[in-house]
């Protein structure tokens, strides 16, 4: 494995190819991020696509099969061990449609078809689902095969899938569209199955998972988007895809391509119509965007928030596509004051380290890794085989020179941190080491089409500041609903004389900062470690603690970005519960805390 | 049907139920599939001779076929489907499923739409998909009066316990009114020599005077009689008006 990018003695003579590219300099990551090595554990039984994974609360891991006939399928857990490979596969239920979510709840299994919201139940106790039990249908589904639902996410009441329109050739929508077919996410309550349209305006949906106690959405580039996106769905919220006739959350401003193919014309005026998008993720091939810089992934897969290690309290959002340059991503947000969120996306791991194929699902395990679940794409597009991988992305301790974060700090500065201090042979101007562009994606039903205006722009100044991880960046005349596109030279070194992972940075600004500063996020302690053990189970979640000779304690639960949900004070050697409908949807950590010492984990729910 | 068939097929069908797995034609014998008419269609393969596809959404068996082993296939849409309209940039992957062999019956079914769907809207939908009857009701409710209530089928799945395959569904009945709630589990039965369709279906909730009716048997209403329960067969419908269990057989 690659573990950093580092100089070599001599390779002070190469800086003068600092114009060339590299991966991660204007070239796609070629090997995985040093932060994490991945580890191949598909059982050899488990030779299909994955088009959702999801946990039982003994370890097991719930998968659904992306191919005919669709159905779900659980793994022993064996498959979080020593000896992954040997984890037996087993059909727990068969016969549904394009099941691409899956969401345990309770230990019961929660399955969204492309047609139905599903409860599958064991109910004579055997193994096998013995009754399909219908929750919620209440969508438009034409025979159209490119209507996706994906999903599920689950805040506690209500479930979320995210739903594409029907698309023929170069993603033009089917005109007219099956009626009250709604492109947009649609929300089902647990309880009863109530049904709610809950937004619209998307095109082909590549996830959507809960982080930061919210939901959080993707979305393919194609008609009506240049880039991909990420962007929190909002209740009545439209974001960008018109179609024909005007489903729900439509706006008459939003003309459907018979009437008006192009009906975005500035930043401006597209952002009063359609919501803008937290992040828009380029795209990995710039021709069909009109030029620019080129970008990272092809089609995204869900996100998911990051709890540890050095990129702690950002996303990790994975190449849905086998694209062979394309990259698992990773993308820094920040609160706007408007309440709203923006941020950057970066290089990250080359596609290439997961088997060859594309990964849909990226999902904490319960034992603290990332499991990323391929599905069986065989070539850029929508080919699917049974070779598909199943891989385990643990930490390896190692922080990679990186840029970390770009933050907006007003109307014409960012800031940019990196993950180590800046070499002190670059002073602390390193203005004449920035590139900036912007551009803004003017969406319309041309295929990928276009990134407009893409103007060069002058970096007033960029100076390190003492710490010298951080670089106040000042670019005059910033404008709202651009992207900016920050590229720093490959003459940036660490202290240590490292090279960056990625040298680049796309920044989507909707509102100018400074943002809402989040709580940091403590580091986790390995399981194993620390005066405490934990027991996960359906009833929540037993934490065990024994410090000595009666020492006071105070037990949280929190957020991925510190937000405190419940707590817990006791003193010395107890056990306690955390109950189920007390912890956070999504990840979370356990933080304890005695005397001067605090000891943090993470779990999911 | 002749009242010495129904007879017989009377005593064929009163063995009892099966306590063991049943044999069914093939291990996906029941399949949630998208049709080059509709999605939402769900087959069962009660045996080889006896292939059924139900409606979902309506709730109804509209189609039985001969079918051998596999009663179809799952073929690329756009082999089957006019690529201008619903494939222009050619399937995914094979996930559209044609039937095989010799039909009993196959009759069309109703779209659905969701419950949010602007009514214009439907009306522009069908100069393009004009194939699907409008207003289609499988089931309806009346009142004492004779008049439709306008219940609204509600499916809530199926069991496969036993490879016995039950549907379940209710009928939701205005203004607060309850749920009449109805299963259905078909068979296949040899008995008379015919390839017999059997549905054993169970009705609870149908308050007095109401009557529960399935418009559509399937088919010619010819080949369909009641062997079992209190629904009387009339004007090509079956009308059920006290809970209970009632089995209606088909035969070609």
């Amino acid at each position: 494995m690659k573990q950093a990018k580092w100089v070599a003695p001599f390779a002070i003579s190469f800086v003068s190819f600092a114009a060339a590219q590299r991966p991660g300099d204007r070239q796609n990551e070629t090997a995985i991020n040093p932060a994490y090595s991945v580890q191949r554990i598909r059982p050899a039984a488990l030779s299909w696509p994955i088009g959702g994974m999801d946990w039982l609360s003994d370890g097991r891991m719930v998968v659904t099969s992306w191919r005919d006939p669709y159905g779900v399928f659980i793994l022993s857990n064996a498959i979080t061990g020593a000896n992954p490979t040997t984890a037996t596969v087993t059909e727990f239920a068969t016969g549904l449609v394009e099941a691409l979510g899956v969401k345990v709840v309770n230990d019961s299994i929660y399955v969204l078809e492309k047609d139905q919201l599903t409860l599958v139940l064991d109910n004579n106790g055997d193994g096998k689902a013995d009754e399909y039990r219908a929750i919620a249908y209440d969508w438009t589904k034409s025979v159209n095969e490119k209507e996706y639902a994906v999903g599920l996410a689950f805040d506690g009441t209500y479930f979320y899938g995210i739903y594409g329109d029907p698309t023929i050739g170069n993603g033009t929508s089917i005109d007219p569209e099956p009626a009250g077919r709604l492109n947009g996410v649609i929300r089902f309550r647990k309880s009863d199955g109530l049904t709610e349209p809950f937004s619209g305006g998307t095109r082909v949906p590549g996830g959507i998972d809960m982080a930061f106690g919210q939901v959080w959405a993707t979305e393919t580039q194609g008609g009506y988007r240049v880039s991909h996106a990420l962007f929190i769905p909002k209740t009545g919220r439209f974001y960008g895809r018109p179609v024909n006739p005007a489903p729900l959350f439509q706006p008459a401003a939003a003309s459907s391509p018979n009437v008006n193919p192009n009906p975005y014309t500035s930043a401006t005026q597209m952002a009063s119509i359609a919501t803008p998008f937290s992040v828009n993720i380029p795209f990995k091939n710039n021709s069909a965007a009109g030029g620019g810089p080129l970008g990272l992934m092809r089609m995204p897969g869900n996100p998911v928030a990051l709890a540890t290690g050095p990129y702690a309290g950002q996303m990790l959002i994975p190449e849905a596509d086998r694209e062979t340059n394309g990259e698992m991503t990773r993308v820094f947000v920040e609160m706007t004051p408007d309440g709203e969120y923006q941020g950057a996306a970066f290089h990250f791991t080359s596609n290439t380290a997961f088997e060859g194929t594309a990964v849909f699902n990226l999902k904490y395990g319960p034992d603290g890794n990332l499991y990323a679940g391929g599905n069986g794409s065989s070539a850029a597009g929508w080919g699917r085989v049974t070779n598909i991988g199943l891989d385990r992305m643990r930490l390896t301790g190692a922080t990679p020179f990186d840029i970390l974060a770009v933050r907006n700090t007003g109307a014409s500065t960012f800031e940019v941190q990196f993950t180590k201090p800046l070499a002190a042979t670059l002073g602390t101007d390193v203005t004449a080491d920035l590139v900036a562009t912007k551009w803004w994606d003017r969406i319309s039903d041309t295929y990928g089409c276009c990134r407009a205006n893409i103007t060069n722009l002058t970096v007033t100044s960029a100076i390190v500041q003492t710490d010298r991880s951080k670089v106040v960046v000042t670019i005059n005349g910033l404008t709202l609903h651009w992207i900016y596109y920050l590229r720093w030279l490959d003459v940036i070194r660490s202290d240590l004389n490292e090279v960056l992972w990625g040298t680049e940075a796309w920044y989507t600004l909707n509102a100018f900062g400074p943002a809402i500063a989040p709580v940091a996020v403590e580091n986790n302690s390995a399981p194993g470690s620390g005066p405490f053990a934990v027991t996960r189970s359906a009833a929540g979640l037993r934490v065990h603690v024994f410090f000595q000779n009666g020492a006071p304690y105070n037990a949280q639960i929190a957020d991925v970005r510190g937000k405190t949900i419940t707590s817990h004070a006791g003193r010395g050697s107890e056990e306690f519960l955390f109950p189920q409908n007390a912890l956070p949807m999504g990840v979370y950590v356990l933080k304890l805390k005695s005397g001067s010492r605090t000891y943090s984990r993470l779990g999911f729910r | 049907m002749r009242k010495g068939m129904k007879a017989m097929l009377m005593v064929a069908l009163a063995g009892g139920a099966a306590t063991a797995q049943v044999a069914r034609p093939n291990a996906l014998w029941f399949n949630k599939v998208i049709t080059p008419e509709r999605s939402r269609q769900l087959y069962v393969g009660l045996n080889q001779n006896m292939w059924i596809l139900y409606d979902l959404p309506q709730c109804v068996i509209y189609q039985a076929w001969m079918g051998a082993a596999a009663g179809g296939s799952l073929v690329m849409a756009s082999v089957t489907v006019s690529p201008g309209y619903w494939f222009g940039g050619g399937p995914h992957f094979p996930h559209m499923y044609v039937t095989s062999g010799t039909n009993f019956f196959k009759d069309q079914v109703g779209e659905y739409f969701a419950t949010y769907t602007v009514p214009s809207q439907i009306t522009t939908y069908y100069t393009r998909w004009p194939a699907q009857p409008l207003n289609y009701h499988a089931w309806t409710v009346r009142n004492a009066s004779g008049l439709d209530v306008g219940a609204v089928i509600r499916f809530r799945g199926y069991t496969v316990p036993g490879n016995v395959f039950t549907l379940r569904f209710g009928l939701v009945l205005p203004g607060n009114g309850g749920e009449i709630t109805v299963t259905e589990s078909p068979e296949y039965s040899n008995a008379g020599g015919r390839n017999n369709l059997v549905r054993t279906l169970t009705f609870a909730g149908i308050p007095a005077g109401y009557q529960v009716r399935l418009e559509h048997l399937g088919g010619a209403a010819g080949n369909w009689v009641v062997t079992s329960g209190s629904a009387t067969l009339l004007t090509g419908a079956m009308v059920q008006t006290a809970n209970g269990q009632t089995i209606l057989t088909g035969s070609w």
